[in-house]
Parts: C-alpha cells; structure tokens; sequence
C-alpha cells in the first residue's frame, strides 16, 4: 500500500498541471436520464442525481445491500466528444459514511446507454477526496478510505476521441481492512446516499496526445513510482528501473490507444536537477503493432547516442528526421544503453501529432478569390488577407499560427487570433504562402501548409498581352494603311474620273463657245467684208471697220487656242508639237520671219494634259510675240523633242540677241512665261545663241 | 467664167454671210447651199460644181464621209474642208477621204476666195503639220504598196519633207529651182495618191469605224 505521490503534492500538482496544459473552461455535461441496478427511493429521487443541485437528502440510495455490486448508467444530453471531463460524485445527504468504498468509471458510445449496453472503463488519472483518500487498484478501481458526513470525489481523465453518449459509475463491495467479511459497498454498512453526479468536459487543452496515454515497464519500477507517470503531465513525477544494471532490456512502453502519425515526440528528465544523467544513450521504437508479438518496429532512432544528456528542466524534441523509418505507430518503446545506473529515467514522455493550417478564403483588396490550387491575385491588389484555420478536429481551436511568403517575405509572422494573415500585396511573381501550426509545448510542426500565389502582372506586362497588342497594332496598321491606300486610289480614281468628267465637260463648253460665239464672230468678220464691199466708205472708215473685224478674228483665235487647249484630243504630244509648230509659222510667217520646224519623226506615246499644254501654248505665244517685237530676226526655228520626262520646246531666232538692257525689255516677257511654266511644274531659260540670237528653252514635265 | 461652188454648212447665219462674201465676188459663183450632207449627196451628183466647201460638223452624216462619198459619187468635184478647228487629225482624216486642202472658217473671205481660185487651178494647200502627217502615212503605206505609181517620187518627197519643216511654198520654190505653181502640182499628186491609198484601206476602215 503506498500514499499516492499525486496526492501527497497535490497542491503543487494543479499549479504544475496548469503549466503543462493550456487553461480551457469548463462546459457542464448534461444528462437526460438515470438507470439503477437498484435503488431504494423511487425514480424521482434518483433523477434528483442530476438535477444539478449537489446537497440533497435523497438521490441515488441504496440500503441494506452491503455486499451486492451496483451500478446506475447516465445518460448524456448530447455527446461528448474527447478533451477531458472531470466528474464530480457528491455524497452531501449528511449520513456519514454513505459514499462508496470502491468503484468504477465506464463510458459508452451507444446510442442508447443503458445498463445492458456496451461500456468501456476508463482509468482515472487524477482523482481527490474532500473527507476520504482515494486510491487508484491495479484494476483502475478507485478506493476509498475513510469516513465523512459529507464529501465528494473528483475523477479527472482524458476522454478518447469517440462520441461518448453516456457514464456509467460501479460501486464494488470493499474493506480497508482487506477482510473479505469486512466488505461493504459503503462505509455506512452498505448504505450511500449519491446526491448528485455531475459531469464538466474541457476541451483538450494540449496537443500531447500522450497524456494520459497507459505505460508499462518491462521490469520493476524504482519504489512507489509508476509508469503511468510519464504520461500524466506532470513533470515532478518521474519513474526509472528498479534494477539499476538492466541496460537495454528494460524499457517503458507506450500507448498511443491507436496508431497516429507524429510530427514530434518530447522527452522530459527529471526536474529537480538530481541525475539528470540518466537519461541519455536512448533507442526509441515505434511499433504499428503490440511489440510482444515480435513484429518489427516502423520506426526508430538513436537519441543521444553520444552520451549527453539534457540538462535539468530541459526538453529533448525528436523528429522523425532522427531516426528511420515512418515516423508513426501506436507503441513507443523508450530503452537506454547507457553505463549510468537506473537508465532510463523519463519524468514525462509527450507526444504530438501533425497539425497542418488550411487556407480557408483569400481576399485581393475587398476581392474574394476563387480557392483553386493556386490563387491567382489580380493585378494592381494593394492588399491581401488569407484566412487560416486549423485543419485537424478535436485539437484546442487556440493554438498559434504563423506564416510568411516565400521569397518575398522569409520571415515568420504570425496569423492573428482570428485566424487572419494580411500583408501589403507583393510585386507581380509567383510565391509560395506557407503557415504553420504551433503545438501547446510551443514547437512548430514539422509540416506546413504551402500554397502557390501569383500576384498578375498587369496586364500590359503580360508577354502574351505585349503580343497580342503588337499582333493587333500591327493589323491595326496594315489595315489602316489597307484603308488609306484603297481610299487613296479610290480618291485618285475618282479625282481621275473627276477630271476626265471636268476636262469633257470643259470641253463641250469651250466648243459650244466656239461653235455659236466663234461662228457669231467670223459671221460678223465676213459680213464686214460683204458690207465693206457693198457701201464704199471713207479710209477712216475702212481703217475702223478693219480693226472691228480684226478684233473679232483675235477672239475667235483666242477661243480657237481655248479649245485646242482642253480639248482631250489633244493631249498627244504629235498634236502639241503640231500646233506649236502651226503657232509659229501662222505668227512669223507674215511677220516675213522663215519659221523652221525641228521635230522628231516618231513621238513617244506620252500624254500631255490640258493644263500643261495650256500654260506651254501661252509661254510659247509669248515667245513668239518677244522674237518678233525685239530680235529683228529672219529666221527662226522651232524645236520640239522629250528630254527625260521633259517636253521642251525651244525657240531659236538669228537676230540681235539679248539686248544689253535685256532684263529690263524682256523682263515682263520672261516673268510671265516663267510664271505659266512654273504653274505646271515647268522651267523657262533664255540665252543668247551660238552665232548671234537667241535661244528660248521652255520644258513642261510630262 | 466663175468657179461654180456649193458650200455645205449647217450653221445658216455663217453660211448666209459667206455666200453674200461669193455673190459679191466675180471669181466664185455660189450654185447652191445645203444645210446637211445628205442633202448635198442627192444633189451633187447631178450639179457638179467644181468645188464644194464642206464642213466638218454637220448633222448626221459628217463632213468627212460626205467627201468620202462625193469622191465616188461625183469624181472630179474638188471638196475643200472648211473647219472651225485646227485639229490636223480630223484634217488629215478629210484629206485621206479624198479633199484637196483645208480652210479656217475664220480665214478672211478674200483668202477663202484665193484659196478656191488656187485649188481650182490644179494647186493643193497642204500645212507644214499636214506635210508631216503624210510623210508619216507613206513611210507607213509605201511598203506594202506594190503599184509604184503609188509611191511617192524622190521628187514629191523632197517638196514634203521641206514643207514639214516650215518652209514656204516660195522657199520650197527657191530651194530647187523650180517654179511655185510645180510645187503645187507636186502636191496635188501626193494628194491624190493619198487618195488612192485611202480608198483602198484608210477611209474604208474609217467609214466602217463610224457607223
């Protein structure tokens, strides 16, 4: 019989407990019926167990069955679903004695608890009295010793990860005595009296999945110290072989409950700074399966292998990366090689699953994005919050998170209570969002959420885009310059039709002019003549008659070179030498000037226009008129030919030549004519000839 | 005696002064005036003037075809074209139908008269321009034309090339040695085988072209 160590230190127990565990609050668990074995009150007395209020005269009573084991099953309101649960037995009738000597504590998860069902005992961990001292069997029953008017027993222990629908308490007849005739199921002669059974679950408050986990040594434990003490979260209580020479064939064993897979595994010495050597020099195994059946461990390491140790209230973090294999399993088998005596000495063993961040929603700015496998944030986002959450259930909803961008920002930052990460928006480029989850012994998992991001170029940067946009420029101009130069033939076509239209139309009125004014005209030059002829007049009448007459022939001659001018016809250079050359001798030849013709015999089939041929006649006449007022010439010659895209048409005379004087006679002369060719793009020179004269060039661009 | 006449003109006022121009003078005697060809085709034939003085543009049948016509119709009346227009094209195209020479409607009256007189003389007016085009239409005829009578003479040539460089009928004269009324009756000959020519080739296809 040993003094449980829990309850010798218990004061400083709760202080360490709540160092290890995280506080979490406590939510009453609700039960919606009670079943007995036997009770002796009636129903409603036994449903005052749960009715919330602890003192009571009656509840749960059994009398007079000193021997018989009896058992009441609750049944829950809703489920309850793993964390902790602590259960509170009052026994505050006032009868003394009436609690229970020795019991039990089952859960079930059937849908419907009753007594008959399927029940599970659970081992308590943690347990206290307020009147009696309780004791855990090796069976997992709870003893009682002593005797209290009034008192109540608190059983704390981890629940497993099931939905349990319902608690079940056995109360077993016993004697502290240990005489078997001394056995009773109450302290009061077989008689109890539970006032209330209340029940209180906490939410798991730690991620050491360990805790509270069973241990088993292979060999005997140093005194009064358990195995179980290196799952209990307490670091004060620590365990080593009792042998202090067993070496590697003594071991502690593990556990898990069922297998897990694990991102870390912690191991705790002893805190009180005595021979915090014994724990170094360690083979840890993980087994999927119980090692008794010599199946092979799927994972192992070496933990200082070198004989080192960790110092006292020091913690040893292992990762699968220190040892081989899968890191996972149900069974953890811890063993030492080391030459210090009473190896290995564990005070707490812990435990810790993976824990992985999800990433639950992604805003741009005030942009919820679409959660593919990468999130594509737009272009010009100034802003961007994710929003994390822990993926795994049944883990404490407060444990840290943190995250960062790879590469842009390396350093870790941490997500906010409410599970939100934000950060001005990154330049364009692809990234890597990762987060991580920080266990309750402060370690950051292993394993991490990594999430690809790309912040958009905009969209002008975009490769793809930059092409597109030539591509479309590029049409964009050739079908621009398509347009321009279609409408620019469509124009000259038209401007070309317009012309042709214009020049006919042109000439139809000077012929119609010609026609009717001409034939007005040379009628009244003929009429003169007959008049002339039949009324004899003075000379002065004659003379004035005469000049009348002339006048009329200068304008029908004037139409006349009108018409020749815009007449299409004409346009062939044959037909502009032609006349030039008909110009000259019709001007000259009265003059008693010989006019000599220069012509090539064949011309090229060039086309002069009317405008052209128009301005050339004019400079040509002009010509003509400057040779016959100033050269005092006998001969002149006329030469026409294409030069290039020229037709020039040269005037030569034998006379004086250019008079000293020249700009001031011929100037009026030589400015008009240069100022017709140039209205066509032509040219106009005047220089005295070989062997005395001169020589007027004109040449018009054909 | 007076060259019998007949002028062919559509535009009556014109027509009227010229032929009060002709009663006055002694040398011309205007037979009759007909205002369209068709008009002078039915009646030439039986008048025979010497000369006729046809214009150009006439309603319906044009002056060109008309001469074409009386050629056949009535050989040996001599047409003169008289034309509002210096357009050697259509005046050449008039000459190859078979007219003797060109006059400028808005030549005085007393050159018109001179020029009738000349032509009735056996003379042939022919232009420095018009002289180049028929050079040009033997040097593009003469080749394939077998009849040497054809042909022009070395003569002949030598009077037009002459006069396709501007050279008077007198210079023409002077420069070898002969008298000017040769140098017409030269002319008169490259005439009439332009005539011949034409007939054969050149205003038949016109005379198709036209209609």
């Amino acid at each position: 019989m040993f003094v449980p160590f829990a309850q010798r230190f218990l004061p400083c127990l709760i202080v360490l407990t709540l160092g290890l565990l995280l506080p979490a609050s406590a939510s009453p668990v609700r039960f919606s019926a009670v079943e007995t074995t036997y009770h002796s009150d009636t129903d409603a007395d036994v449903a005052k167990t749960i009715d919330g209020i602890d003192a009571s005269s009656t509840g749960w009573s059994v009398d007079g069955a000193p021997v018989e084991p009896q058992a009441a099953a609750f049944r829950c309101e809703s489920a309850v679903h793993g964390g902790r649960i602590r259960l509170s037995l009052c026994f505050l009738s006032g009868y003394p004695g009436a609690h229970f000597n020795e019991f039990a504590i089952s859960t079930t998860t059937d849908a419907n608890p009753s007594l008959s069902g399927n029940w599970e005992k659970l081992v308590p961990r943690w347990f206290y009295s307020t009147g009696t001292t309780l004791s855990l069997a090796a069976d997992g029953h709870l003893r009682s010793s002593g005797n209290a008017s009034n008192t109540i027993f608190v059983v704390e222990t981890p629940l497993p990860d099931k939905s349990i629908t319902g608690f079940r308490i056995d109360v077993y007849p016993w004697a502290a005595d240990g005489r078997p005739e001394h056995e009773r199921i109450s302290a009061n002669r077989g008689s109890f009296v539970l006032t209330e059974f209340r029940a209180e679950s906490f939410e798991t408050a730690t991620t050491n999945v360990a805790l509270g986990c069973p241990v088993v040594a292979s060999h005997e434990i140093w005194g009064s110290f358990q195995a179980d003490f290196l799952t209990d979260g307490l670091l004060a209580t620590f365990a080593h072989p009792r042998n202090p020479a067993l070496g590697k064939a003594f071991f502690f064993q593990i556990d898990f409950r069922q297998a897990r897979e694990f991102d870390h595994l912690s191991l705790r010495g002893r805190g009180d700074g005595q021979v915090p050597e014994r724990l170094s020099r360690l083979t840890l195994e993980l087994y999927e399966n119980d090692p008794a059946t010599g199946c092979a461990p799927v994972w192992q390491a070496r933990h200082r292998a070198d004989g080192s140790y960790p110092p006292p209230g020091g913690v040893d973090v292992i990762r699968a990366s220190e040892g081989t294999g899968h890191f996972r399993g149900r069974y953890l088998r811890i063993s030492s090689d080391s030459p210090v005596a009473y190896s290995p000495q564990i005070a707490e063993v812990e435990a810790y699953e993976p824990i992985l961040p999800k990433l639950i929603s992604m805003r741009a700015d005030s942009l919820k994005l679409r959660m593919g496998r990468a999130p594509v944030i737009p272009a010009g986002t100034r802003w961007l919050a994710a929003g994390l959450q822990i993926a795994s259930a049944h883990v404490p909803t407060s444990l840290p998170m943190r995250w960062r961008i790879m590469d842009a920002l390396p350093e870790w930052r941490p997500v906010s209570p409410e599970g939100i990460a934000e950060e001005p928006c990154l330049p364009p480029g692809k990234y890597e969002l990762q987060a991580q989850v920080g266990h309750t012994d402060g370690e950051w998992n292993d394993q991490m959420l990594r999430i690809p991001l790309i912040v958009q170029r905009p969209a002008w940067q975009e490769p793809r885009y930059q092409i597109a946009v030539g591509a479309v420029a590029a049409a964009a101009i050739l079908l621009l310059v398509r347009y321009f130069a279609q409408r620019r033939l469509a124009v000259r076509v038209a401007d070309l039709e317009r012309h042709q239209v214009l020049d006919e139309e042109r000439a139809r009125i000077a012929r119609d002019m010609h026609d009717v004014v001409g034939a007005r005209l040379t009628q009244l030059a003929v009429m003169q003549e007959v008049f002339s002829a039949q009324h004899p007049q003075d000379s002065q009448a004659s003379s004035d008659l005469h000049r009348l007459t002339s006048t009329a022939r200068e304008a029908v001659s004037a139409l006349d070179e009108v018409v020749w001018a815009v007449n299409p016809r004409n346009d062939t250079l044959q037909n502009v030498a032609d006349y030039l050359c008909h110009c000259a001798s019709e001007y000259l030849s009265p003059l008693g000037i010989s006019c000599r013709h220069q012509l090539p015999e064949e011309w090229p089939a060039r086309q002069m226009r009317a405008q052209s041929r128009h301005q050339l006649m004019l400079a040509f006449k002009e010509a003509l008129q400057n040779v016959a007022k100033h050269a005092a010439c006998t001969e002149a010659t006329v030469a026409l030919f294409v030069d290039g895209s020229h037709l020039v048409a040269r005037l030569e005379d034998n006379g004086r030549g250019l008079p000293a004087d020249f700009a001031g006679i011929g100037k009026d002369g030589l400015a008009n004519m240069r100022t017709r060719l140039e209205s066509v793009s032509g040219t106009c020179s005047i220089n005295p000839r070989d062997g005395g004269g001169t020589v007027v060039e004109m040449r018009v661009p054909l | 005696m007076s060259i019998r006449t007949a002028l062919i003109e559509d535009d009556a006022p014109f027509a009227e002064a010229l032929s009060s121009f002709f009663r006055l003078s002694k040398a011309i005697a205007c037979d009759a005036v007909y205002p369209n060809a068709e008009a002078a085709l039915r009646d030439l034939p039986r008048l025979r003037p010497d000369v006729v003085l046809v214009d150009i543009n006439l309603p319906g049948m044009d002056g060109i075809e008309l001469v074409a016509r009386l050629k056949a119709a009535a050989p040996g009346v001599l047409s003169l074209i008289l034309t509002m227009y210096e357009e050697t094209p259509v005046i050449f195209d008039a000459l190859k139908a078979g007219a003797c020479g060109y006059l400028l409607k808005r030549t005085p009256p007393s050159e018109i008269v001179s020029a009738i007189e000349q032509v009735h003389a056996g003379g042939s007016p022919m232009s420095p321009q018009i002289a180049r085009q028929v050079v040009s239409f033997f040097h593009r005829t003469a080749p394939v034309s077998e009849n040497s009578l054809d042909a022009l003479t070395d003569r002949e040539r030598e009077v037009l090339d002459l006069l396709s460089k501007g050279f008077l009928y007198k210079e023409i004269a002077d420069r070898l040695l002969v008298s000017m009324d040769t140098v017409r009756s030269h002319l008169r000959k490259v005439y009439e085988k332009l005539h011949v020519h034409s007939r054969t080739e050149a205003v038949v296809k016109y005379l198709e072209q036209k209609r």
